[in-house]
């Protein structure tokens, strides 16, 4: 076998509190696509994130055609030969193909950019990755396929030998992703080393030689693909086995229960038109891929986003918030998936975090009742198990789950009556031990207080661990739903992934894949070509892993 | 109170403050007549071509719009204008020097008949006021002269400072025989204002040696005049007299050694500036020991914007002007009423 | 840094306030040090009339720097305070020459200082405009506004106008009372109303704030009113200290200034971050400074080379302090 061009050996960094990487190997030879999977806030993208000098790692080599290298800076990295190509692509708009793939390397003549011998040397680059594109054209008016070919032209300008490919294919159409498949496999016989992050369990199938699945920062699977069942894979992105899965006794009950929320007939920008129901004291989740619409779905519920049409009820009254104070007022909140950008206040204090939005309904006579904001501090702390219970300490200072608890803590405190409880990506960012305190507040608020709460999650194991029953989402509809015995990892796998190669309704896969079949209740036909292009639709706090 | 001319703070507000404090210096002198010294008549003085005789249009160019001034003398010399059916217009360079220069050229390009500038940088003005001459059009400068120009209005910008600190000397003799503490509130920073800081300071110590110079402090406006002469006085509680380089610093010291506790007609304090700024007046004419200010004509000055130009397009030979200076004082309550009549 | 502030005014922690107020203040040492250099080389620093004439001069920057900082902290910017400052005095001291009351006087500058203020808000806060441009364009605007109304300098506003500046309550300047009010109402807002825990959070996360349902127009635009309010009463107390107004020249400069006394009473520009505590030590140490080297008879130019550098090294000492200890 050929020596490995790419060699990374326990790398280790974390941010504050929270690990984002515990000791990752990966080793990828010269000529092989290595596969890299895992839910959002595995870890992968902080791994690929060390590899392009974005920041150092704290501990561990990435060893490169040889060359073993403590950190790198970006500039050290593409010297190196690596080349990434992320998801929001990092082409110039207003310059050529021929100016973008020469970009900071530029030839030059007497002086002077030799913009022939360029454009000469980009249409041999363009060819080799099959471009349809012309070294001259404007970049901005340029498809997604074609750009991101740009993108792997430039990465072969620079006699790249490790090319890290981020979800390239999230933002194609079908036939783009087909193409850049095939460019896969030419760049992998001319002896690249390809990392290839994706969510898409055909894409393993079809293009990697190996497979690496991480979970909360540690890689928990590493084989080659050969003689790997589906099944298997599932059952190693998923963690561990489905039967072992900690799954509160579905209460079916709930169904039976008076509905809390109400949404018929609802759409907006990047979703809809979407029917839900969600009864008192029920949990229920949203599970779907990258761009599948429900950050939209949420935000609209809570008033952030304008819907453009259809209704939403809280019990019997109707509701249409056109800001979040007003869905506050009647009685739904959110807790955004950006927690650093959308939720926290670093600086202030813990308590401040709590209860900014309390403090104007506990005053008395205009003034802050202090005693009463340290009394409702003190029992959420307590019930949400927040480690330091410190009122005083700056929210910047706590691990992230410990944040997620100050945040959620906004809205379930004694200070608080909140009827619908939404939350997107509820556990991102959130170590292991505090995701299960998370839940058991969660749930115990849906079943004290009944609490509707809808959830949306990119793990399965979450959606399994925390949903009474589970909507499934793509292309901004509701495409399905589990529940009871049906709602597994697998099932919830099998569905997205599936249904995203295929096409194919969900109902069939979840139907066939898992055995189950009570409980699979499509509310419309999927629409196959609606995820195909998710671009659009993807809003910026889901893209954040 | 931190005034805008001195806390510490980017220089550029400060360069900006003291650049209108050289308006007001410039503009300060004072002549009772509009009498015309004869002054150098340059080579370049001659009969403008589109000028002649029926000379229609002056374009007055005065920066330093901020100026209370600026208002008084622009409606002065309309009037004056008119008298002679010249209209006058302006430009409103916000004392920007760049301004300035951009709105002269705009002047030269459409060819306005007779300019008169006050030049915020006399250097940056010398080659706009070859292009008008070149262009045929009349160069009045104001508040100085340049090598090329039709005629010239003058000050005499020692000569203020002189006649106050002259003033100052003899009451200094008569009231406090000679002994007691001053302090000047001065000008440093640009040439208008050290001229008349040591016509000032020059005048007074040769006049009045035995009484001690305490301080010498920047100031031009009425916040730091305020605040430099409260701290003059906490080390000096029996300060006699404050001098200012303009009206309004001295107005500010008038008002911190009313608030000190002294009686506004205290018999052993002189206070006195240079501009006739119209607060100064009054606190004069009220008989307060404000007692002194180099008055400023605005009539005249404004006389001179209209006759100078005029007098170039006559063909006179000697058509600058030099306004001379004058001390108001109690007693002259006439002219203070004539002054403030000018300036309402 | 901002845990701390409100501590200091909660009852529990103002036992330890004063040695965490000198940790997260270091300002506090440059002032006490500038305090000595100033006394010993001088012998009439801390002379009670020159102590009183600090405070008095102070008070007009005071009362403008606590709402300042407010907007500062909420994430916004006031430029535009020079020109609503003389614009204040203008009108106030028109109204008493006209034979109104003080009260109407200062109330009609206080009104003339909410509607600029108000304006300010409207375009920042609700249509989203930079704050830096629209108070900047309102600074040229409202200083054209004061030299279009009022050409000529005003002067004699008569004795009781001359009460605001002058009269002294229990021994104490008015202006120095009135400083005092706006500090410890500011100071008040901060920790015991919830709108001061608003401020920060919308200067330190304002999509978070918003999600919150925390207020994130109405907040910012009350406090440029407030900011428009506090110039034009600066501008009343400096009309009636001095007993005169100039409209080209009242207040030139003073929005750098009072901003130089919010930024280095270690209020972030970038939002998010300060304290009113901060504020009066930055006033003082611009106050103390010039007064002191007034006292020492500082040549002119030296003057202006020791304030440039004692602002920077105080503004080094009070920034970098807390960095290296975090």
């Amino acid at each position: 076998m050929t020596p490995p061009n790419l060699r990374v050996h326990g790398l280790t960094k974390s941010f504050g509190g929270v690990t984002a990487l515990a000791g990752v190997d990966l080793t990828v030879p010269a000529g092989q696509v290595h596969a890299l999977l895992g839910h959002n806030g595995a870890g992968k993208s902080t791994l690929i994130k060390c590899l392009g000098g974005a920041f150092p790692p704290d501990s561990g080599t990435i060893e490169i055609g040889g060359t073993p290298y403590a950190r790198l800076t970006p500039r050290e990295s593409i010297a190196a030969g690596v080349a990434i190509i992320y998801q929001t692509l990092s082409v110039v708009d207003a310059l050529t193909v021929a100016e973008n793939i020469f970009l900071g390397q530029e030839w030059t003549r007497y002086g002077r950019i030799d913009r022939g011998a360029q454009e000469e040397a980009a249409a041999g680059l363009l060819k080799r990755v099959a471009a349809t594109c012309s070294p001259r054209d404007r970049v901005g008016d340029l498809p997604t396929g074609q750009r991101q070919l740009v993108e792997i032209a430039k990465a072969l300008s620079r006699s790249a030998s490790v090319l890290v490919l981020d979800e390239p294919t999230a933002a194609l159409s079908g036939a783009e992703s087909d193409a850049l498949a095939r460019r896969v496999e030419d760049l992998r016989t001319e002896g690249l080393a390809i990392v290839y992050v994706t969510h898409l369990l055909s894409e393993v199938e079809r293009l990697a030689d190996a497979v690496t699945v991480m979970r909360d920062g540690r890689v928990t699977h590493q084989s080659s693909v050969t003689g790997l069942s589906r099944g298997e894979l599932v059952t190693a992105i998923a963690g561990r086995p489905h039967e072992q899965t900690v799954r509160p006794a579905p209460n079916s009950a709930r169904q039976a229960t008076a509905p809390r929320l109400v949404v018929e007939g609802l759409h907006g920008p990047g979703f809809g038109p979407v029917d839900l129901s969600v009864g008192e004291g029920e949990r229920v989740g949203l599970f779907g891929l990258i761009g599948s619409g429900r950050t939209r779905l949420l935000e609209t519920l809570f008033g952030r986003r304008r819907s453009t049409g259809g209704t939403v009820r809280l019990g019997e009254r109707a509701v249409a918030p056109a800001r979040p104070a007003q869905a506050l007022a009647a009685g739904i909140a959110l807790v955004p998936a950006d927690r650093r950008a959308q939720a926290l206040f670093p600086p202030l204090t813990a308590q401040d975090n709590v209860l900014l939005p309390s403090m104007r309904p506990l005053a008395r006579g205009g003034l802050r009742a202090l005693g009463t904001e340290r009394r409702v501090f003190g029992a959420l702390a307590d019930a949400v198990g927040l480690r330091p219970a410190l009122p005083g300490l700056p929210a910047g200072a706590f691990s992230g789950g410990n944040q997620q608890k100050l945040v959620l803590g906004r809205w379930i405190n004694t200070a608080r009556q909140v009827q619908v409880l939404l939350l997107d990506e509820p556990t991102q960012g959130v170590d292991v031990g505090a995701r299960h305190e998370i839940y058991r507040v969660v749930t115990g608020l849906a079943e004290e207080r009944g609490t509707a709460v809808l959830f949306a999650s990119s793990d399965p194991e979450e959606i399994v661990a925390l949903a009474d029953r589970c909507l499934i989402v793509a292309g901004g509809r509701v495409v399905g739903e589990l529940s009871g015995a049906s709602l597994t990892e697998q099932a919830l796998l099998s569905a997205v992934h599936d249904r995203a190669v295929s096409g194919t309704a969900v109902h069939d896969r979840a139907a066939s894949g898992t055995g189950g079949t009570a409980d699979v209740a499509p509310d419309q036909h999927a629409d196959p070509g609606a995820d195909n292009d998710p671009g659009p639709l993807a809003p910026p706090a889901e893209g954040a892993a | 109170m931190i005034t805008p001319a001195s806390s510490s703070r980017p220089t550029a507000s400060r360069r900006r403050f003291l650049t209108l404090t050289a308006g007001a210096l410039a503009t300060t002198a004072l002549t009772a007549t509009a009498c015309s010294a004869p002054a150098k008549a340059t080579a370049s003085a001659k009969p403008s071509a589109s000028g002649g005789k029926d000379l229609t249009k002056i374009g007055l160019d005065y920066p330093f719009t901020q100026l209370p001034l600026y208002s008084t003398l622009v409606r002065l010399s309309t009037a004056a204008a008119k008298k002679h059916g010249i209209s006058l217009i302006t430009t409103s360079d916000n004392a920007g020097a760049d301004t300035q220069a951009t709105n002269l050229r705009t002047w030269v390009t459409q060819k306005v008949p007779a300019i008169v500038s006050f030049p915020m940088v006399f250097e940056a003005a010398e080659p706009i006021a070859r292009q008008a001459l070149d262009a045929g059009l009349i160069w009045v400068t104001y508040g100085g002269s340049l090598d090329h120009q039709s005629a010239d209005i003058k000050f005499s910008f020692s000569k203020g400072g002189t006649l106050l600190g002259e003033a100052a000397a003899k009451w200094a003799q008569q009231k406090l025989g000679g002994k007691g503490k001053i302090a000047f509130l001065t000008d440093s920073t640009i040439e208008l204002g050290r001229e008349r800081t040591k016509g000032m300071i020059d005048a007074f110590t040769k006049a009045a040696p035995g009484v001690d110079v305490v301080a010498q402090e920047q100031a031009i406006d009425p916040d730091t005049g305020l605040s430099k002469t409260k701290a003059i006085l906490a080390r000096h509680p029996d300060l006699n007299l404050v001098l200012g380089v303009t009206d309004a610093a001295a107005y500010g010291a008038f008002k911190a050694l009313q608030q000190a506790g002294r009686s506004t007609d205290d018999a052993k304090t002189f206070v006195g500036g240079q501009d006739g700024a119209a607060p100064s007046l009054l606190a004069i004419r009220q008989g307060t020991f404000y007692r002194a200010s180099a008055a400023l004509a605005p009539d005249d000055i404004a006389a001179a914007i209209v006759d100078v130009p005029r007098a170039v397009a006559a063909g006179k030979s000697h058509p600058s002007v030099e306004v001379p200076i004058a001390l108001v004082g109690p007693g002259d309550t006439a002219r203070i009423n004539q002054l403030l009549a000018q300036n309402a | 840094m901002t845990t701390a502030d409100t501590a200091l005014f909660r009852p529990r922690a103002l036992a330890t306030g004063g040695l965490a107020a000198v940790r997260r203040h270091p300002l506090i040492l440059v002032l006490a040090a500038m305090v000595l250099v100033f006394q010993v080389s001088t012998g009439s620093f801390l002379a009670p009339a020159n102590l009183s004439g600090i405070a008095t001069d102070a008070a007009a920057l005071a009362v403008v720097a606590v709402p300042l900082a407010l907007l500062v902290i909420s994430g916004y910017l006031d430029l535009s305070v020079g020109s609503t400052l003389a614009l204040g005095g203008l009108v106030a001291g028109r109204l008493a020459n006209e034979g109104q009351s003080p009260a109407v006087a200062v109330l009609g500058a206080l009104a003339v200082g909410a509607a600029v203020g108000a304006v300010n808000g409207v375009l920042c806060c609700y249509l989203g405009l930079s704050p830096f441009i629209v108070t900047l364009g309102m600074l040229t605007a409202v200083r054209g506004l004061d030299q279009q109304l009022f050409p000529l300098p005003l002067s004699g506003f008569g004795s009781g106008f001359a009460w605001l500046g002058g009269a002294t309550i229990a021994g104490i300047a008015a202006p120095v009372v009135i400083a005092a009010l706006v500090l410890v109402a500011g100071a008040l807002f901060l920790a015991f109303a919830p709108g001061g825990r608003h401020v920060f959070a919308i200067g330190v996360n304002r999509e978070a704030a918003h999600l919150s349902g925390i207020n994130i127009r109405r907040t910012p635009f009350l406090l440029f009113v407030a900011t428009g309010v506090a110039a034009a009463l600066a501008g009343a107390v400096k009309a009636s200290v001095l007993d005169s107004v100039v409209a080209g020249t009242s207040g030139a400069g003073f929005e750098l200034t009072v901003l130089t006394a919010v930024l280095i009473g270690g209020v972030a520009l970038t939002g998010g971050s300060g304290s009113i505590l901060g504020v009066l030590l930055g006033v003082l140490f611009l106050g103390g400074l010039q007064n002191g080297l007034t006292l020492l008879n500082v040549p002119t130019f030296w003057q202006q080379m020791a304030q440039g550098t004692a602002l920077v090294a105080g503004a080094a000492l009070a920034y970098l302090a807390p960095r290296t200890g975090r």
